[in-house]
This record gives structure tokens, sequence and C-alpha cells, in this order.
């Protein structure tokens, strides 16, 4: 086994561990299994079938998986001590960039004699930041139902709304604080020189702000199936590489180059909060960016799983609680391997068309395919449309993407700079939106219920589908 | 050497991208039309009186737009961001520019959106009745003033904005009331905008009781535009007050809330004058215009 397909291999293998034990397989009904893979591991071992042999003896993996979660999932219930129900005063540190929305959210990790982090949802002023020490009264409570998996899975025990905060000390000065005031300086530019709907339309392109996002737009977006425009995905984050590369290489050598990129993306990551699907696409990008100049061979299929794997050591309820995260990796498998066989099937030769339409459509849709299911389960419908939506919004996102950072940039150097440059985002943006909302209206929504049966035999499909065209199949690894 | 080997390369770059460059110029073309039709729009509504009375839910805010293009925020609702929502339909994307911002009196649903609206656009002068808060939004909008404007202003009865052939009067607060009254509804500013012979009276969140001090210190008979006062309260807009001021058309700034209003009552002291009534929570923003012969009512939903 080459050692590419044997990395793989003890990815899944562990992952399949994490997700058994999360969804609440007990680790006995493992080593049974463990038990029975060592059994057919022997058998296949006298009859030489050496490739398969290897992955049964990589099983114990399955194991480690599962005693990896259990482990994690103890000890985030034993470290916390928080008073739920009465109302208490508690004092703790601000451990993320408060959201303002309507109310002011952020994340709180309590101070002795308490321990662990609550949600804090307090009215809009005064404002607090990253780092801040505050003290607040009020009743913490627990959440509920599929709310409480959220919170679970972002390592939340408690929420209080509306409490009595004091501000006790600001924070230090440090990296993270410093990133975030980036973001919000830059955020401001934006609000300073566009219209509401249009400015925070574009902190959530670039940034994936969406706290400006009024209920409307929000509901727009979901009905005309692009919402995903502002979870930050790993085409936004390739632009930015390739801007960066453009400019770095001008300047450094080949080495220092890559180093900053590796830098400016960390950075990125960082400052917008290190949403579950910006580090994805993070990891995935740099990859993908940066290994072919690096000069090692690029192996999709491996920096997916890597991708897969340090997203879920850091926190292993993901796998089974994140919709994003599930979206996110069933969309980029979609693009790296459906994609390929819709070229194929479709017989897209290497023109893309105007502005690349036909490589925009074929994006989507390849990604459309294989999210369907998921999007049926968790939201109860999906919308036909929402290809076409897609297919001409994406035409412009780069262009903004571009204009909007150059607007930010400016506004570090003059504020007239910033609102000539804001307003050629402006047409864009207007156009963007307006597409959106038109999309919202005549979007076609199909509901059906999908049981796990159908589901499976939906994505054996799809693998079907793969083995036919063959290109670019996930079990036909590189082998150069 | 050099110049006629880029032009080579440009010509060949022009072949082929002929498509993506023929419909670029006609994106250029619809762009332009926009663009001069805003221009000329701009051009044609520069002498009207424009008055927007905002849908911000549950508080007040009001734009007006004096002719000759002076602006001026009257209240920016709760600290909901929906005034920053609502102006969008008021100016043009490429409007930056607020001359002066008011709040009536520091209560949350009246000055809680101008933070917003000072952070974001250019106010030159922020206008009040002087009376602060120690609550954390207010001292939030102290910083705002202090930081975005250049001028902070107390008014007080008598005094006037003037601009052009407009002219903003002031009735209240007294330097009296300020000192003495409790209730700070009763303190609020109570603007009276005449332009383009059109009367329009802000009255605020004042009650019965200033009402009537009102009328028997300021002529506010004849109205045509009235904003009824503290978003149709039982306790305002006395039969009196109304049967005095006789306006032709009465906004009430509401929205979803847990106090009655409006209160039937004053609908009713309203219906009985015979008045056009809006109001935000079934009309959304309403858009008032006057040309100095005709007045115009939009409701922008």
């Amino acid at each position: 086994m080459r050692p590419h397909n044997f990395f793989f291999a003890s990815v899944v293998f562990f992952l399949t561990g994490i997700l058994l034990a999360s969804i609440g397989w007990k680790s006995g009904t493992l080593i049974l299994f463990a038990v029975i893979f060592t059994i057919l591991l022997t058998t296949l071992l006298l009859t030489r079938k050496k490739p398969i042999a290897v992955a049964l003896a990589l099983t114990p993996l399955l194991l480690a998986g599962a005693v990896f979660y259990t482990h994690h999932h103890q000890a985030f219930i034993q470290s916390h001590i928080i008073p739920i129900g009465k109302s208490t005063t508690v004092t703790g540190i601000v451990a993320n960039n408060p959201q303002r929305k309507k109310l002011q959210e952020f994340k709180l990790n309590l101070k002795d004699p308490y321990n662990g982090t609550i949600l804090v949802k307090s009215a809009p002023y005064p404002e607090f930041a990253y780092g801040d020490t505050i003290q607040l009264t009020g009743s913490i409570t627990k959440a509920k139902g599929g709310y409480a998996t959220y919170l679970m899975k972002e390592g939340v025990g408690g929420i209080v709304t509306y409490p009595s905060v004091t501000l006790v000390k600001h924070g230090t000065p440090s990296i993270r604080g410093a990133l975030f005031s980036i973001k919000r300086r830059v955020l401001e530019a934006f609000e300073r020189t566009l219209p509401y709907q249009e400015s925070a339309f574009l902190g959530g392109i670039l940034l994936g702000a969406r706290e400006e996002f009024s209920q409307d737009f929000k509901d727009a977006m979901s009905q005309s199936g692009t919402t995903h425009l502002v979870a930050l995905s790993g085409y936004n984050i390739i632009i930015i590489i390739n801007a960066a590369l453009a400019v770095f290489t001008c300047i450094f050598s080949r080495r220092t180059t890559l180093a900053l990129t590796i830098l400016l993306i960390l950075g990125f990551v960082v400052m917008t909060g290190g949403d579950a699907s910006v580090v994805r696409a993070a990891v995935m990008a740099v990859i993908a960016t940066l290994a072919p100049l690096m000069g090692r061979l690029y192996a999709p299929r491996n920096s997916i799983a890597l991708a897969a794997l340090v997203m879920t050591l850091e926190n292993p309820n993901v796998l089974a609680y994140d919709v994003g995260f599930q979206l996110s990796f069933l969309a980029l498998l979609g693009i790296i391997y459906v994609k390929p066989a819709l070229q194929t099937l479709l017989k897209i030769g290497k023109d893309k068309g105007f502005l690349a339409w036909k490589e925009n459509l074929l994006m989507t849709l390849a990604a459309q395919i294989t999210v369907t299911p998921l999007l049926i389960v968790v939201f109860g419908s999906f919308t036909l449309t929402a290809l076409v939506a897609n297919v001409i919004i994406l035409e412009a996102i780069p262009v903004t993407m571009f204009f909007g950072a150059l607007t930010a940039a400016a506004s570090f150097i003059s504020y007239t700079l910033s609102l000539g440059l804001a307003w050629l985002t402006l047409f864009l943006l207007k156009f963007e939106i307006a597409t959106i909302f038109l999309f919202s209206k005549i979007a076609l929504p199909i509901r059906i219920n999908l049981g796990v049966w159908s589901i499976g035999l939906y994505y054996i499909a799809i693998a079907g589908l793969l083995y036919v065209t063959r290109r670019g199949a996930p079990w036909n690894a590189p082998t150069k | 050497m050099f110049s006629i080997q880029q032009n080579k390369k440009l010509q060949k770059w022009i072949k082929k991208r002929k498509n993506e460059i023929t419909i670029f110029i006609i994106a250029l073309f619809f762009l332009d039309i926009a663009i001069f039709g805003h221009i000329i729009q701009t051009e044609i509504e520069k002498d009207l009186l424009k008055i927007y009375f905002l849908d911000v839910g549950q508080g007040d805010s009001a734009l007006i737009e004096l002719p000759g293009g002076a602006r001026m925020l009257v209240d920016g609702g709760p600290p909901n961001k929906k005034v920053l929502r609502e102006i969008t339909k008021a100016l043009s994307p490429f409007e930056r520019r607020i001359d002066i911002a008011a709040h009536t009196h520091p209560q949350l649903d009246h000055f809680g959106g101008i933070i917003d609206i000072l952070k974001r656009y250019k106010v030159n002068a922020y206008v009040s009745n002087g009376i602060t808060r120690d609550i954390p939004s207010y001292i939030a909008l102290e910083s705002a003033i202090k930081n975005h404007t250049q001028k902070n202003i107390t008014l007080r009865a008598g005094d006037k904005i003037r601009y052009g052939e407009s002219t903003i009067h002031v009735l209240y607060p007294t330097q009296n009331a300020v000192e003495t009254e409790k209730d700070p509804n009763n303190s609020s500013l109570v603007f009276l905008i005449e332009s383009k012979g059109v009367k329009t009276l802000l009255t605020a969140d004042i009650s019965k009781k200033t009402e009537k001090i009102i009328v028997s210190t300021s002529d506010v008979h004849n109205i045509d535009i009235l904003k009824v006062a503290h978003h149709g309260s039982k306790n305002s807009s006395s039969k009196e007050f109304l049967e005095a001021a006789q306006p032709n058309i009465s906004i009430i700034q509401v929205g979803k809330n847990s106090y009655g209003h409006p209160a039937p009552d004053t609908l009713k002291r309203l219906q009985s004058i015979d008045t056009q009534i809006y109001r935000n929570d079934h009309d959304g923003t309403i858009k008032i215009t006057a040309d100095g012969s005709t007045v115009k009512i939009f409701t922008l939903k």
C-alpha cells in the first residue's frame, strides 16, 4: 500500500470511530467490531489479499477515534461548573468577537469559582470587546433540543439573556484582539461608504460577517439558495491566496512568499472568528494552492482528509453535529469528484464560456448534487432555481471581492478615496442583491421526506456515476 | 519596439475576448443611463420639500429634506438598525451627508438608532434638548456625538433654524420646563417646520399638559402634517389640541408594542377632526413631498 493511501485509510477509520461514538455507539460494540475485523484480517492475510488486509489492520484506529471522542466529551462535562437556574453573579472573559445584532452576543469564559463557557445575549450598549473582563448578574439557563447540541458543539454550557453587565477591565492587547479590531475597522469602512444592505452583504462575502443582515435578507438568501455566498468558502480564500502570491512574488523570494501567504491566511482565519467553514476552506486552499509550488504532489483526497482530521481533533463534535461543516465537506467532494464526471457526461470541453459561466454552472451543479440530501434533511426543502441564481451571482463575486478589498485598503489612507472605490463596488452589490431577491420570489421549493435508505441509495448512485466516468474518482488516487 | 509588441498582444487579447468586451460595453451603457437618470432626478427633486416618517418599529424617526437639499434627521428610533435600512429608501446610495441629526428627548426609542447613523453618515451638527442620562446607551451616544460631529447644540423654545426660504421653529421646551419637569416626555423638543407653504408639527412624546402650554404660547393653527404625539398614546392628542391644529394629515409612528399604542380613544379623537391617518405599522415608511402647490403622499412598504 502506498503511503498516501495508507494515510487516507487511517484518517477514515479514525474519523469513523469518532462519528460512531458521537452518535451514541458504545465502546463495547466497537470492540466487538474490532474483534470481527481482526478475524477477517487474519483470514485475508492467509489468503494474501494484501491491500484489504492492511486496511483492516487499521481497525484499532476506529476504537482510538471512539476513545478520543468519549474522553473529550467526559472532559467537557466534568470541567463545566456553571450555576444553572437561579440568578447569580459571575465574572468571566469575553472569548470571541461579540456579534452586534439587535442584542450583543458573545461567549464568556467563566472565572473561579465557576468554570466553562456560556453564551451571553446582552443589551447593545455598552459595547464589549474580545478579551474584556466583565461581571454579570442573571439566571443562566440550559438550551433544549437542536439548539442544545449546537451549543454543545460550540463548547457552550449555558445561555443568559439580558443580564445586567458591568465592565471590570479591558483586555490586554493580543494578536487575536488586534485582528478583530482590523476586521471591525474594515467593516466600518464599508459602513461609512455604502448603504446598509450593500455594506452588510460585502462584509458577508469578504469576511463572513453576518451580524448586520436583516431578517428579510437572510430569508431571501435561504429561499434563493445563496446563503453559502456569505459563509466563507474555499473559493473566497483561493482568491485571496492568488492575490497575495501575485503581490509577494514581486518583492520576496519564493520561500518568504510562501511563509507570508500562509501567515496571511492564518490571520484571515482568526480575523473571521475561526468559523468551521473558514478553517476547512483555509486548510484546503492552502494545500491546494501551495502544494504544487512546493513541488510536492497534490492529492485532493488527502487534503480533504487532513482538513477533516485537523478540525475534528480540534472539536470532535463537528463531525456529527455541525451542519455547516457537513455541507462544506459534501460541497467540496462534489466540486472535486462530481465536477469532472459531469464535465465528461455533458461533454463540456476546456472552453469556460463567457465570464466562465460554464465553469460556474458545473461547480454549482456538482456541489448541489452532493449536498441536496443533507439540505432536505436539515431544512426540509431545496430549490431548483438556486442553480441559476448561483451561476449568475458567481460571475460578479470575484470582482466585487476585489473592489471591496481595495475599498477597505483605501480607507486606511483616505475616506474620499475609499468612497470612490465603494461606488464601483456598489453597482455590483446592487446587482447581486437584486438577483437574490428576484430568485427568492421565483424559487421553486421542493419538499420531500427522505429516509436513511433513500439517502444511501442516492449516494451509491452518485458513486456509480463516478465509477462509470472514472475520471477523478476517489479510488483512482494519483499514482505518480 | 516594446510598444509594438504590446500593441500586438493587445489586439490578440481583444480578438479573443470579443464577446466579453461587447457585453462589458453594453453594461457600461446601461450604467450610464442609470447614472444620468439619477442625476436628472436629483435635479428635478432638488426644489421639493420632502419628509420621510421612517418605519423604525416602536419609536420615532423623521428625515426632513428642505428645498435646496439640506437634511435633518429628527430621532432615530430604537437601536434595532431599522433606521439604517429605511433611510436608504430616502437617500440616494451615493449620499453620505445628513446636515443635522437630533433627538427630541433622551429615551432609547428616540435616540437609540442615531448612534449607528452617526457612525455611518457624515453628520455636521447635533441638536438636542441638552438633558443627559447616566445609562450605557446614552453614554455610547455621547461618545458617538463627540467623535463624529463638529457641533453639539442645545435648543430651547424660541430658537429657529433657517435655510433658504424654510424655517424650523423650536416651540418647546422652555428653560423652565427643562429645570422643573419630571417626566422626560414633557421636556421633548417640539419642531414646527414651515417650508413650501406647508406646516409640519413634530410633537415627539409630549402629553396633554404640554400640548395645552404649546397651544397657548405658539401659533399651531392650520397644521398640514402632524406627527401624532407619543405614538398615539391615550395621554396625548387632546381634543382641544387637535381642534386647534386641524391637521390634514396625521402620522402615527408606531410599531409592535406592549403599551397599547395607538390608543383606540386617540384614534377616535383623530377621526372626529377628519384627518387622513397614516401609521408606520400599516403603511411602512411614509414619504410626503410638497412643491408649493401640491402635497403628495407615498407609502414605501
